[in-house]
């Protein structure tokens, strides 16, 4: 086991990073639903605008 | 909240079932592309990797396809479901696993290119970018929001997705850089062909994948980005080719592998076809599959006979060589032999000086007589040229013989020599001369393998389990695991026995164990390891 996390630990720890950050998308998209609805085309804001991020 | 539930209920999509299987799927083309980009390569990955899970290349090329297959899962999902939160969820996941099909991608080159793993500074170095990806994608940075101003179920991307398409970018410009140094290196030379096939399949692979994405997201033409996914069976269609032709992944055959799983995988998603016009669209590929690699498989297998023959007739000619060679070779050793005998004989003919070297000279002659005489032996045995004389043998007797003589020899090595019996005639019919110089055999090196201590032989009949069992022990150098698997193979020796028996063959043991074995016997070595000693028994079926 020890000899299997030493050979992998790179992999393993990239696994974890993409583990908590999907963990983390899952649990404010799919748990808290906190996100915002654009009901019409003009309420969609420009992704290279900075003001849309503010 | 209310004037959300009812712009989604107006927009009157279908449920989803296992997440990616619904109506709101509205193009038969977006499954399969799917099925033709996810099958191929998943195949390919899952047969490369567990041909050796250890192998760096094939643990990278594993991660990557499964990078690829989870953004696979993801985007259809997307396609399929009507879920709000869901869209959001797989949005930001196949935007956080994207850029890692490309890293692993980029890993893999590097790995394949220069057989070399990256160094700890190379790592933290090429993986630093995605950071900024798994922090900031599932903040606002990644997704904006979901667009409800149509039906379409699309989220608005953020920067962040953005910054993700020129990382992509980036290490495929990488893999070229690398694919040319590779080129340019003369160590290289040889693997120039492999290395070009390589970079030209993994560079189609990812331009197409990300070209056609960010096609999809700028155009807003999300049909666009279905046509990337043919890359991929293109990519795995050359890793195929890259195995087939220069054994890449140190796979040697893979041909079977693919016809079973793809057959395997075609047969069950049959079960899945949800009309029977469609059963087509899977028949199809079945069809198609199992033509190509099925001639591919029936070309190899006779290619593997074929090739089979000629080292059958390789082998036999070996073999009539060996015994050719040492016929002659014997019969210049028994003149010799011969010569020095009839000068021995003669001790007035001789000077006194002279004495030491005809007895010495008799004694090599002797000795070289008896490795060839093993050598013809051992190829007379794999030929099958070996007659054996059924005689009636009083097993006690041919002990008594032998051990009359080692007995003196190892107590003259100083070394301690025990035989037990309970003194009762044991009966055995068989060929006397064989089984002597089979006994003999391992007593002898049971004494030679010994330098202090103790060498013992017991006799004995079993009733019980109808066997009669001559057990040989010593306190010698022992066996390691490794020198009892060469052990009784032809030519075969333990690690340490020229050191001891510089006149060592290799072919007692195994000439040992084919006549015991002719007597419908046999023979187990057992050792507790390195110098400590080891006991040889064998068993002779009581008849």
């Amino acid at each position: 086991m020890i000899n299997f996390i030493k050979e992998n630990i790179f992999f393993i720890i990239i696994a974890l990073f993409i583990l908590v950050s999907v963990s983390f998308s899952y649990y404010r998209y799919v748990v808290l639903e906190d996100f915002e609805y654009f009901l019409t085309e003009e309420e969609i804001p420009e992704q290279f605008n900075i003001n849309s991020y503010i | 909240m209310e004037n959300i539930n009812q712009i989604i209920e107006s927009c009157e999509w279908f449920p989803s079932s296992f997440l990616v299987i619904s109506e709101n799927v509205f193009s038969p083309l977006l499954y399969y592309s799917y099925f033709f980009a996810f099958v191929p390569t998943i195949l390919i990955g899952l047969i490369i990797f567990f041909n050796n899970t250890k192998r760096l290349e094939n643990k990278v090329l594993f991660l990557m396809l499964v990078s690829f297959s989870v953004w696979v899962f993801g985007n259809l999902t997307i396609w399929a479901t009507e879920f709000p939160k869901y869209t959001m969820f797989f949005w930001t996941m196949i935007n956080t696993v994207e850029p890692f099909v490309y890293f692993f991608a980029f890993y893999l080159a590097y790995v394949f290119f220069f057989k070399k793993d990256f160094s700890i500074k190379q790592k933290i170095f090429y993986f630093s970018p995605l950071l900024i990806t798994l922090i900031f994608a599932p903040t606002s940075l990644g997704l904006l929001g979901y667009n409800l101003s149509d039906c379409d179920r699309n989220a608005i991307e953020g920067i962040v997705a953005k910054y993700g398409y020129i990382i992509e970018i980036i290490y495929i410009i990488l893999i070229i850089h690398f694919a040319f140094k590779a080129c340019a290196n003369k160590q290289l030379k040889s693997r120039k062909k492999e290395i070009a096939i390589f970079t030209i399949g993994i560079s189609l692979f990812l331009f197409s994948f990300s070209l056609s994405n960010m096609a999809e997201v700028f155009s807003e033409n999300w049909y666009i980005g279905q046509y990337g996914l043919f890359g991929a069976p293109i990519f795995a269609g050359l890793l195929a080719y890259l195995i087939v032709k220069f054994k890449t992944f140190n796979i040697k055959l893979i041909a079977p592998q693919v016809l079973v799983f793809s057959l395997i995988f075609l047969n069950v998603s049959m079960l899945f076809v949800r009309s029977i016009e469609n059963i087509r669209y899977v028949l199809i590929p079945t069809i198609i599959i199992s033509s190509i690699v099925g001639s591919i498989l029936i070309r190899s297998v006779k290619k593997l006979d074929h090739q089979k023959e000629l080292l059958d007739i390789a082998n036999k000619e070996q073999e009539n060589l060996i015994h050719f060679i040492s016929h002659q070779v014997k019969g210049f050793f028994t003149k010799s032999r011969n010569i020095f005998d009839t000068l021995n004989s003669e001790p007035d003919a001789v000077h006194e000086s002279l004495k030491p070297l005809i007895i010495e000279g008799l004694r090599s002659d002797n000795e070289g007589i008896t490795v060839v005489t093993n050598i013809l032996n051992a190829a007379n045995l794999k030929t099958g040229k070996v007659n054996y004389v059924s005689n009636k043998v009083y097993i006690n007797t041919l002990l008594d013989k032998i051990i009359e003589k080692e007995k003196v020899v190892a107590e003259n090595k100083g070394l301690k020599f025990e035989y037990q019996t309970d003194g009762k005639m044991i009966e055995f019919s068989g060929d006397e001369m064989r089984l002597q110089d089979s006994i003999l055999n391992i007593i002898q090196n049971a004494i030679n393998y010994t330098q202090s201590g103790s060498i013992s032989v017991k006799l004995e009949k079993d009733e019980l389990s109808k066997k009669i069992k001559i057990k040989i022990s010593d306190t010698g150098i022992g066996l390691t695991e490794q020198d009892k698997q060469k052990l009784f193979k032809s030519g075969g020796r333990g690690s340490d026995s020229l050191r001891y028996n510089v006149n060592s063959t290799g072919y007692g043991l195994y000439i040992a164990k084919q006549v015991i074995e002719r007597h419908d016997g046999k023979i187990i070595a057992e050792s507790a390891g390195r110098n400590m000693g080891s006991t040889f028994t064998i068993e002779l079926p009581i008849k």
